[in-house]
């Protein structure tokens, strides 16, 4: 570095005015509970199609009218309709 | 985890905001452009993942928007630029002698084109290579380098009066 290049580098700047720190802190989102539980909705949403995709095409799942997954298809049902409810 | 803005600010706000004074030579522009590339990072705080560098990342960030701000003004710009030629941007010291040579070099940096001013600035007071100034500035290495050449030798020229005086 030359002589003026190092006389230049010892000037200092002035520094920013501090209500821009406060004004960019007031910008500054909140976190909360939801943003550590729910940081990646695209990849929650994938989880949940993958697990939908694999209960659908279950193929060990038996298809009898006595069978387990019966009434639990009907209690879903069931849920879905006092949603619609609620929501009408 | 979000990152931690107010770290990232208190470590780099002073040099940016010094990279934006020395560029636009308007303290409001260069506070309001510190504000906007900030709030910008505060709120989309994924703008940072995968930055490996955040100091040449938020000068480019700033640079483009000081740039975009004077294209907005168009010839406006030169006015408020000339007007604006008396904005102090270094900071005061009680030495006299000090405060004549800062006088002196803020007078140059303000003969010189914006975009040398940029240059200098990244290399002197960021200690940036000419690759880093490149990529920050989107120009290539080459016109960086020549660039600041150019301004160097003007800076030079224009500062002799300056240190032959001490020096006598």
């Amino acid at each position: 570095m030359s002589d003026l290049e190092n006389k230049l580098r010892s000037i200092a700047f002035r520094e920013p005015p501090q209500d821009i720190r406060r004004r960019v802190r007031a910008a500054t989102p909140r976190w909360t509970w939801r943003d550590w539980f729910w940081p990646s909705p695209l990849a929650w949403g994938a989880i949940a199609a993958v697990w939908l995709v694999a209960l659908a095409t279950e193929p060990s799942a038996p298809s009898t009218e006595n069978s387990a997954a019966r009434p639990l298809l009907a209690i879903a049902a069931r849920y879905d309709q006092s949603l619609e409810f609620d929501i009408k | 985890m979000p990152p931690d803005l107010a770290l990232i600010y208190d470590t780099h706000s002073r040099a940016i905001f010094a990279f934006l004074l020395n560029f636009t030579r308007n303290d409001a522009d260069a506070g309001d452009i510190l504000q906007d590339v900030f709030v910008k990072v505060a709120e989309r705080p994924s703008l940072l993942s995968g930055v490996k560098e955040i100091r040449p990342w938020l000068i480019r960030m700033a640079h483009r928007q000081a740039i975009d701000l004077i294209r907005r003004r168009g010839s406006h710009a030169r006015a408020i630029e000339s007007s604006a030629a008396d904005t102090p941007i270094f900071a005061q010291v009680e030495d006299a002698d000090g405060e004549a040579f800062r006088a002196a070099v803020a007078e140059a940096m303000a003969e010189l084109p914006e975009e040398q001013r940029a240059v200098v600035h990244l290399k002197v007071w960021e200690d940036m290579t000419f690759a880093q100034i490149a990529e920050a500035l989107g120009l290539s290495a080459n016109t960086a380098a020549s660039r600041y050449r150019y301004a160097l030798d003007k800076l030079e020229a224009l500062l002799r009066p300056l240190n032959k005086e001490y020096q006598s």
